[in-house]
C-alpha cells in the first residue's frame, strides 16, 4: 500500500484531528450543502488512515502510529496516542459507520447536525488511539456531550427522556471511572497506560480498580442488567445515530475493559470473572429472549444487537487472548451487521410508513431484493456459516468454553432463540399475501448495503484479516503478563 | 535604614489579617455594591500586605513581585466591577444587591 | 485440486445466479443451476481413477478461523467418493426436473440459487477435514432448507413450517456447537483425523470423559438433522416446500447428514453414544412406519417413510455397520428421489391434488409415471430386484446379536412395505375419481424420472452382486433364513397394502380408521407445543413484562432521584451575592481550621 507515501508517515493522531477538523469545518464555514459531504470525507479519510495503520506490521511495543508528548511531567500527564491491535481494527469499522451514517443521514440536516457527528467520530477515535488515562478518559466524556445533543435535538417522540436517563446512566458509571484514574494515577505518579502496564499491583487493589473502571464499561456496552437506557435510546435516536451508538460506541466500552481494566488489573479481573462471565451469558440468552417479543423493528435490532454485545463481553471477561480475540472478531462484525440491519430498516419503514411489523407484511414479492438483502443481514446476525456473525459468535464461545464451559454452554443456547427472532422478523415482514406493492431497493439503497453485506461475508471466509491483528492463545491473560 | 529598629514580621501579619476581615465582614453585610467594592479592595490589600512582609522575611523579591500582579489585577478587577454597578444602577435605579437576585436558581 | 472443485462448482454457480439470476431468464437460470451440479458430478466422476490408487485425498484452501485445525480444507476417504456421486447425481437430476416443475414467475432465482448452495453444503458436510467446517455445512444445509421450504413465500403455512423446520434443527445444532467446543478444549484440535488418535487417549470404557459428552451432543445435532427421535417433527411440516424440493431434503443433501456424520466419526464417537444411535434409530423406524400408515397426504406419507428409513441407516451406523449404512442411504436415495419425484409428477399433472382419497386410477393415464413410481415402492418395500432389499437385508444382517433391533427392523420392513402398497395401490390402481383435465409430463420431468428410477433398480443388484464396490468391504452374508423372512415379510405386507386398498380408501374399513388414529405422529407434535413453545412464549412474555419492565422502572426511579436531588441543591443556588460569599467565607475558615488543627 502506497497511501503512507502519498500522506508521510501516519500518525494515530491524525484519526482526531481529521474529524475534528471536518466538525469545525462544517460548524464554521457558510457551506450548508456541503455540510454533509464533508462529513462523509472525514469518514472515508478516517478509513484510508486506519487501514494505512493497520497495513504495515506493528512496531515493537505494538502500538501503530505512537506519539507521546509530555503535557504536565511532574503529574505525569502526557499526550500519549497510539493504536494497539483492538484500536486499529475498531478504528477502521468506526470510520467506515461514521461514513455510512453520514450517507444515509438525510441531506437536510443542517451543519449543526453534521459538525456534532465529526465531533463525536473524532471522540470515538481519540479513545481507540488514547494512551494516557486523563487522555482516555477526555475522549470518553466528549464522546458523551455530541451523542447527547444529537438525540436530545434530533431524536423522536421519546428523545428528551431517553436522553436523560442515557447521559445521567453513563454520567454516573462516568464518575466512578474518573475516581478510578485519579486513584490509580496519582497513586502510581504516571497516566500513561504503557507504562501502567508493567505495574503490578495488589490483587485486592487491582480488584478495587477494576470494579471503579468497570463502571463506565458495564454501562456503555451495556452489560446485563445495566441497560435499561439501551432500547429507549436506539428507537428514540435519529436511525444514523442509533447505528452508530450500537456499532461502535459501543466498542468504545468494549475496548476500554480490553485495554484498560484486562490490561492493567489482571489478576482483579480474574477476580470478578466469574460473576461478569455470569451476567455476560445471562444476558446473552435474555436479550435474545425479548427480541422474540418486539414488535417494533428498531426494538427488536435494539435488543437483537444487546444480545451481541453481551457475546462480546462474555469473549472478553473469559479472560484469555483467545476470548479477546474472538471479541473483536464479534466487535467488527457485529458493527458490520447492526448497520446494515439500521439501514434495510429504516428502508422497510420508509416503504411501509412505520416501524411496527405489524404493518408490513408480504412484501418479498413487490420487493424481492430488499427481502434477499433483509434475509442476509438476519442470516449473519444468527450467526450461520459463512458470515461473519458465526466466526465471531463461534471464537467468543469456543474461548469461553475453554475456561468456563457452564457460561458457554448456556450461551450457546443463544443459536435457538435468535433463530426464533430472525426468522420470526423476516416471516412477519416479507411473507405471507402482499397487502400492497412497495417500490423494491433502488440503486442509491441498494450502493449503501451491498457493500456493507459484501464484507460480511468475507469477514465470514477471511476472518482471519481481522483476527491476526491481536495474539490468540486459550491461557489466561495475566499468565501471559507475568511470564 | 541601618540599625534602625524594624517592626516584627508578625505585626503585619496580624494587621493584614485584621484588615482581611474587616473586608470580609463589609463584603457579606453591606448590600451596597459600591460599598462592597471597596470591601473587596481592602481584602486584596490585605493580602498584599502580606506578601510584602513575607518577601522582607524572607529576603525574596517574590511576594513583592505578586503583590504588583495583585495591584495590576485589581485595577482590572474595578474597572469591569464599577462598569457592572453602573450598569445595573442604570437599568434598576438601585445599587443594592439583594435586589439583583436574577441568577436565582 | 480437483477435489476442492467439487463443493466449489455448486457454490460459484449459486453465487452466479444470486447475484445474476434476475437478469437471466428461468430456464437459463435452472440450466445453469444444473449445470454447476453436474460439473461437480463430473469433477467426483474423475477422482475415481485416483482414489483407487490414494485411499486419502486432501486439499487445502486456505486458513479459516483462528482455532487449531480449523482450516478450509477438504479430506476424501472411505466412502466418500460415492456419496458425493450420489449427492451431485441425484441433485442434478433434481435441478434437471425442477426446470419443468417450477411455475414460471422470479422464484426461480432464489430457488435455483439456494438448491445449488444447498448441494455444496451437503458436500461440505462430506468433504470437511474438521469439525467446524463440517459445521459450516451442517448449518448451511439447514438454512437451505428453511429457504427451499419456504419457497412459496405468499403462503404462510410454507413460511411457518420453513421456520419450524430452522429452528427444530438449530437445537440440534446448538447441541453439535457445544460438542465442538468440548473437543476444541480437551484435543486442542477440531481436526477430524486428529480426533480420531486423541479418542484412543480420551476414551474409557464405563468413564464420563469429556469426549462421551461431546459425542452425546454429536448425536443430538444429528438426530435433529435427520429427523430422528425425539427432533423429527420438523420433516413431516416440511412438506410445504415444492416437492423437488422434498425430493432434494429426502434423497440427497439433508437428512442423511447425520448418517454421514455417524460414518464419518465412528472412531472418534464413544461406542455407548453410537449404540443410543442405534436404539434411537430403531425407535424411530417403527414409530415413524406405524404413523406412516395412516396418512392421507401422498407427501406425507414419504415424509414419514423418510424418518423410518433414515431411522433403519441410524440402526446400521450405530452398530458400525458402516457399509450396510452407506448401501442402504444411497439405495434409499435413489428409491426416494424416484418416489418424490414420481410424486411431483402426479401432483403436477392433477394440478396440485395430494389427498391420496382423492386420487385413484391414473394408472393408465400417466404410465411412466406409475411404471418408476413401481420401482421405487419396491425398494420402499424391500422386494428384490429393487435396491432396498439387498441394503435392507444388509441392515438385518448387521443387527443380527442384537434381537430386539433385529426385531424392529424386521417390523419396520413389514409396515413398510404395507404402506408402500398402500400409496401405489390408492394412486394409481384404486377405482378412478373424477378428475380435472390431466397435464402431460414434460420431457424434463420425465428424463430424470426415468433415469433416477433406473438407478434405483440397478444399484441394489449391482452392489448386492459385488460389481460395485462402495469402497468398504461388507460386514457379512445374509443367513439363508433371513434372506426368506424378508422376501415373505416384504410380499407379505406389500400383498396385505393391496388387498386392502384396492378398491379405495373408503372400502378399507376397520384396517384405515386404526391406522388414521396413528396419522396425527402420536400427539408429539401436541406436546411439544404444550410443553416447549407455549412456554417459552410465557417466559418471554414474563421476562419482558417483569424483569425488563422492573429495569427499566430502577432506572427511571435513578433518574427520578437525581433530578430530586438536584432540586434540594438547587436551593442553595439563591442569587444572592452576600450569600455566595457567606458560604464562600465560612467554607474557607472550615478548611483553615481543619489544616491548622490537624
Amino acid at each position: 500500500m502506497n497511501l503512507p507515501l502519498l500522506l508521510g508517515d501516519i500518525r494515530a493522531t491524525d484519526l482526531v484531528v481529521v474529524p475534528l477538523i471536518a466538525a469545525l469545518a462544517c460548524a464554521l464555514l457558510p457551506l450548508r450543502g456541503l455540510a454533509r459531504a464533508i462529513a462523509v470525507l472525514s469518514g472515508v479519510l478516517g478509513i484510508a488512515l486506519s487501514l494505512a495503520l493497520a497495513a504495515g506490521a506493528a512496531p515493537a511495543g505494538g502500538l501503530r502510529g505512537e506519539e507521546q508528548i509530555a503535557w504536565a511531567p511532574a503529574l505525569g500527564i502526557s499526550y500519549h496516542v497510539g493504536a494497539d491491535g483492538f484500536g486499529v481494527a475498531l478504528l477502521a469499522l468506526g470510520s467506515l459507520l461514521f461514513s455510512v451514517g453520514a450517507v444515509s443521514s438525510g441531506s437536510a440536516r443542517g451543519r449543526g447536525y453534521f459538525a456534532l457527528w465529526c465531533a463525536l467520530q473524532a471522540a470515538v477515535s481519540g479513545v481507540f488511539v488514547a494512551q494516557d488515562l486523563l487522555l482516555f478518559f477526555v475522549f470518553w466524556e466528549a464522546m458523551l456531550l455530541p451523542l447527547a445533543l444529537l438525540l436530545w435535538q434530533w431524536g423522536g417522540e421519546d428523545r428528551r427522556s431517553a436522553t436523560l436517563r442515557f447521559v445521567l446512566y453513563t454520567m454516573a458509571g462516568s464518575a466512578l471511572l474518573l475516581a478510578g484514574i485519579l486513584a490509580l494515577g496519582i497513586g502510581a505518579a504516571t497516566f500513561d497506560i504503557v507504562t501502567l502496564r508493567a505495574h503490578r499491583l495488589g490483587a485486592a487493589t487491582q480488584t478495587g480498580l477494576a470494579v471503579l473502571f468497570l463502571a463506565a464499561f458495564v454501562v456503555k456496552l451495556p452489560l446485563f442488567p445495566f441497560h435499561a437506557w439501551l432500547a429507549r435510546a436506539y428507537v428514540a435516536a435519529p436511525l444514523p445515530v442509533a447505528l452508530v451508538l450500537s456499532g461502535i460506541v459501543a466498542k468504545t466500552a468494549a475496548y476500554g475493559i480490553i485495554r484498560l481494566c484486562l490490561g492493567l488489573f489482571p489478576l482483579g479481573m480474574e477476580t470478578l470473572a466469574p460473576g461478569l462471565v455470569a451476567l455476560a451469558a445471562i444476558g446473552t440468552l435474555y436479550a435474545a429472549l425479548l427480541a422474540t417479543r418486539q414488535d417494533d423493528t428498531r426494538r427488536l435490532i435494539a435488543y437483537s444487537s444487546l444480545s451481541h454485545l453481551n457475546l462480546i463481553g462474555l469473549g472478553i471477561f473469559a479472560g484469555s487472548a483467545a476470548g479477546a480475540q474472538g471479541a473483536l472478531v464479534a466487535s467488527v462484525s457485529h458493527g458490520l451487521i447492526v448497520a446494515v440491519l439500521f439501514l434495510l430498516a429504516g428502508m422497510l419503514a420508509t416503504r411501509t410508513g412505520g416501524w411496527d411489523l405489524g404493518r408490513s407484511g408480504g412484501l418479498a414479492g413487490s420487493a424481492p431484493v430488499l427481502a434477499a438483502c433483509f434475509t442476509l443481514a438476519v442470516v449473519a446476525t444468527i450467526g450461520v456459516p459463512g458470515t461473519s456473525g458465526f466466526a465471531g459468535e463461534f471464537l467468543v464461545l469456543a474461548a469461553t468454553y475453554a475456561r468456563y464451559p457452564a457460561a458457554a454452554a448456556l450461551a450457546t443456547l443463544v443459536v435457538i432463540v435468535a433463530a426464533v427472532y430472525g426468522l420470526g422478523l423476516l416471516r412477519r415482514a416479507f411473507t405471507g399475501v402482499p397487502g400492497g406493492a412497495v417500490p423494491d431497493l433502488g440503486p442509491r439503497e441498494r450502493a449503501l448495503v451491498l457493500p456493507l453485506l459484501a464484507l460480511i461475508l468475507v469477514l465470514g471466509i477471511a476472518p482471519r484479516v481481522v483476527s491476526d491483528l491481536v495474539p490468540g492463545g486459550n491461557a489466561p491473560v495475566h499468565a501471559a503478563d507475568l511470564r | 535604614m541601618a540599625g534602625a529598629a524594624l517592626m516584627p514580621t508578625t505585626a503585619y501579619l496580624l494587621l493584614g489579617a485584621f484588615l482581611f476581615a474587616l473586608g470580609a465582614y463589609g463584603v457579606v453585610v453591606r448590600t451596597n455594591a459600591l460599598a462592597m467594592l471597596v470591601a473587596v479592595e481592602l481584602m486584596l490589600n490585605a493580602v498584599n500586605l502580606t506578601f510584602v512582609a513575607a518577601a522582607r522575611q524572607f529576603g525574596e523579591l517574590d511576594g513583592q513581585v505578586i503583590a504588583f500582579f495583585v495591584i495590576a489585577v485589581a485595577a482590572a478587577e474595578v474597572g469591569v466591577g464599577l462598569a457592572i454597578v453602573i450598569d445595573v444602577a442604570r437599568r434598576r435605579g438601585t445599587v443594592d444587591v439583594d435586589e439583583a437576585t436574577d441568577l436565582r436558581g | 485440486m480437483t477435489l476442492a472443485l467439487v463443493p466449489l462448482l455448486p457454490l460459484a454457480g449459486a453465487m452466479f445466479i444470486a447475484l445474476a439470476g434476475g437478469r437471466i431468464g428461468r430456464k437459463t437460470t435452472g440450466t445453469i443451476g444444473t449445470l454447476a451440479i453436474t460439473l461437480a458430478f463430473g469433477a467426483a466422476l474423475s477422482m475415481v481413477v485416483s482414489v483407487a490408487e490414494h485411499p486419502r485425498l486432501a486439499a487445502r484452501l486456505g486458513a479459516w478461523l483462528p482455532v487449531p485445525g480449523a482450516d478450509l480444507s477438504l479430506v476424501l476417504e472411505g466412502a466418500g467418493l460415492g456419496l458425493v456421486l450420489m449427492v451431485t447425481g441425484v441433485s442434478a437430476l433434481i435441478g434437471l426436473y425442477s426446470i419443468g416443475y417450477l411455475p414460471a414467475g422470479p422464484g426461480a432465482q432464489r430457488y435455483f440459487a439456494a438448491l445449488d448452495l444447498f448441494v455444496a453444503a451437503m458436500l461440505l458436510v462430506i468433504l470437511a477435514d474438521n469439525l467446524v467446517l463440517l459445521f459450516a455445512g451442517w448449518e448451511l444445509v439447514g438454512l437451505c432448507s428453511y429457504l427451499l421450504i419456504g419457497h412459496e413465500r405468499e403462503r404462510p403455512a410454507a413460511a411457518v413450517a420453513a421456520q419450524k423446520a430452522f429452528v427444530v434443527n438449530r437445537v440440534g445444532d446448538a447441541a453439535f456447537l457445544v460438542g465442538i467446543f468440548i473437543f476444541a478444549a480437551t484435543a486442542r484440535t477440531v481436526n477430524i483425523g486428529d480426533l480420531r488418535v486423541a479418542s484412543i487417549e480420551h476414551l474409557r470404557p464405563d468413564t464420563v470423559t469429556p469426549f462421551l459428552i461431546a459425542s452425546a451432543l454429536l448425536l443430538v445435532g444429528a438426530l435433529a438433522k435427520s429427523a430422528q427421535l425425539p427432533l423429527h417433527v420438523w420433516l413431516p411440516d416440511a412438506m410445504e416446500g415444492p416437492t423437488p424440493v422434498s425430493a432434494l431434503i429426502h434423497a440427497a443433501t439433508m437428512v442423511t447428514a447425520g448418517v454421514v456424520l455417524l460414518i464419518r466419526l465412528r472412531e472418534v464417537l464413544a461406542p455407548e453414544v453410537l449404540f443410543a444411535a442405534s436404539v434411537a434409530g430403531a425407535a424411530t423406524a417403527l414409530f415413524a412406519a406405524l404413523v406412516a400408515v395412516g396418512q392421507r397426504d401422498l407427501k406425507r406419507v414419504l415424509a414419514w417413510s423418510t424418518i423410518s428409513q433414515v431411522g433403519l441407516m441410524f440402526v446400521a451406523a450405530g452398530l458400525g455397520a458402516v457399509f450396510a449404512a452407506l448401501f442402504h442411504l444411497l439405495a434409499h436415495a435413489f428409491f426416494k428421489a424416484t418416489l418424490f419425484l414420481g410424486a411431483g409428477a402426479v401432483i403436477h399433472a392433477t394440478d396440485g391434488e395430494q389427498d391420496l382419497t382423492k386420487l385413484g386410477g391414473l394408472g393408465r393415464r400417466l404410465p411412466l409415471t406409475a411404471a418408476t413410481v413401481a420401482v421405487g415402492a419396491l425398494g420402499l418395500a424391500a422386494i428384490p430386484p429393487a435396491s432396498g432389499f439387498f441394503s435392507k437385508e444388509a441392515i438385518a444382517v448387521a443387527a443380527l446379536d442384537q434381537p430386539l433391533l433385529l426385531g424392529a427392523v424386521l417390523v419396520t420392513s413389514l409396515l413398510s412395505a404395507f404402506y408402500a402398497a398402500r400409496l401405489y395401490t390408492l394412486v394409481f390402481l384404486a377405482p378412478a375419481r373424477a378428475m380435472p383435465a390431466i397435464h402431460r409430463t414434460p420431457l424434463s420431468m420425465a428424463a430424470p424420472l426415468v433415469l433416477v428410477a433406473t438407478a434405483a433398480l440397478a444399484f441394489g443388484g449391482l452392489v448386492g452382486a459385488h460389481v460395485l464396490p462402495l469402497g468398504l468391504g461388507r460386514e457379512s452374508e445374509a443367513p439363508a433364513w433371513l434372506l426368506a423372512a424378508s422376501i415373505i415379510l416384504g410380499l407379505g405386507g406389500a400383498t396385505g397394502g393391496w388387498l386392502t386398498y384396492r378398491r379405495g380408501a373408503s372400502a378399507a374399513g376397520a384396517v384405515e380408521r386404526i391406522a388414521a388414529r396413528a396419522a396425527g405422529g402420536f400427539g408429539v407434535d401436541r406436546l411439544y407445543q404444550a410443553a416447549l413453545v407455549e412456554p417459552f412464549g410465557r417466559i418471554a412474555r414474563g421476562v419482558d413484562r417483569g424483569v425488563e419492565a422492573a429495569n427499566e422502572r430502577a432506572i427511571d426511579g435513578f433518574a427520578g432521584l437525581l433530578v430530586r436531588g438536584g432540586g434540594l441543591v438547587q436551593r442553595l443556588q439563591a442569587g444572592s451575592v452576600r450569600g455566595y460569599e457567606a458560604l464562600l467565607l465560612t467554607g474557607a475558615v472550615i478548611l483553615l481550621a481543619f489544616w491548622s488543627l490537624r
